[in-house]
């Protein structure tokens, strides 16, 4: 696969932080929020984390795949087609709707 | 023996060939730049490693442009990035022209000291929030350490070498 974009597969996301963590350039952000969950009536409440936001500033990715290689649950992977160009460098920030590749959520 | 010495008598034995010439920051485990030049024997293919090393504080090695004119580019490319003196060459600035040495371990990138960090955030935490947990990306120091004059150059690169969140698999 070439090194193009990175998409995200929202749904395998745990909001854990290692992408963001693990990326040299910064260009990962995300924040996410705690719900509680009842797996079956009577079970102990289970508390997982939700994604909110997810971006990628393209403008400081090097495209290295430190954070698909990072990723415990697999939920980035490469987008294939390069990132287009934008005329204004806030548009080079992609959120999470935009970072659904073809193969992604 | 020095570093010019132990070069001209590996180009003697026909490691003629220049691979390449780099330095490497020792501050931690020793107040000293390494520097080291590779070369290459064209008909046997192999390859040799040849190490100096300087004092931090005066970093001056002798210059290898008489031996291999190719050496020049390399070694103005160690003097920029890590402030190491050719004497008797050419030390004029090529890649980067700031001055300083901002390869060394304990220079820091002043914009890693000011932009907030992304991953300073805990799993389900939208906002900043004092984190429990100290964890500290690559090329930002304690601020402890940042703030204590009396901190020495080993201090700063050590505060500053990140506390990764997973080491490699």
């Amino acid at each position: 696969m070439i090194h193009g974009s990175i998409a995200l597969v929202d749904d395998l996301c745990t909001s854990c932080m290692i992408c963001a963590r693990e990326c040299p350039t910064w260009c990962i952000s995300l924040t996410s929020h705690q719900e509680q969950v009842v797996p079956a009536p009577g079970a102990r409440p289970r508390t997982h984390n939700v994604l909110d936001t997810f971006s990628i500033d393209w403008s400081l990715c090097m495209y290295c795949g430190v954070c698909i290689e990072q990723c415990p649950t697999d939920a980035l992977t490469w987008g294939g087609a390069h990132v287009p160009s934008a005329d204004r460098i806030i548009d080079l920030i992609h959120d999470r709707a935009r970072l659904k590749g073809p193969t992604g959520g | 023996m020095s570093l010019y010495d132990d070069v001209a008598e590996a180009q003697r034995s026909g490691f003629s060939f220049l691979l390449g010439l780099t330095a490497y920051d020792e501050v931690g485990a020793a107040d000293e730049i390494r520097v080291l030049v590779r070369l290459l024997h064209p008909e046997t293919g192999q390859e040799r490693s040849i190490e100096a090393r300087t004092p931090r504080l005066d970093a001056r090695l002798p210059d290898l442009s008489g031996l291999f004119p190719g050496a020049t580019f390399l070694q103005r490319q160690a003097h920029d990035f890590f402030g190491v003196e050719f004497e008797g060459g050419d030390n004029r600035p090529l890649i980067h022209h700031g001055g300083g040495a901002p390869m060394r371990k304990d220079v820091l990138l002043a914009q890693r000291q000011s932009t907030p960090w992304p991953g300073a955030l805990e799993p389900g935490e939208v906002g900043s929030s004092p984190s429990r947990r100290k964890l500290l990306p690559a090329g930002v120091p304690d601020e402890a350490v940042a703030s204590d004059p009396s901190a020495t150059a080993a201090d700063v690169a050590l505060s500053a070498a990140g506390s990764r969140v997973r080491r490699g698999r």
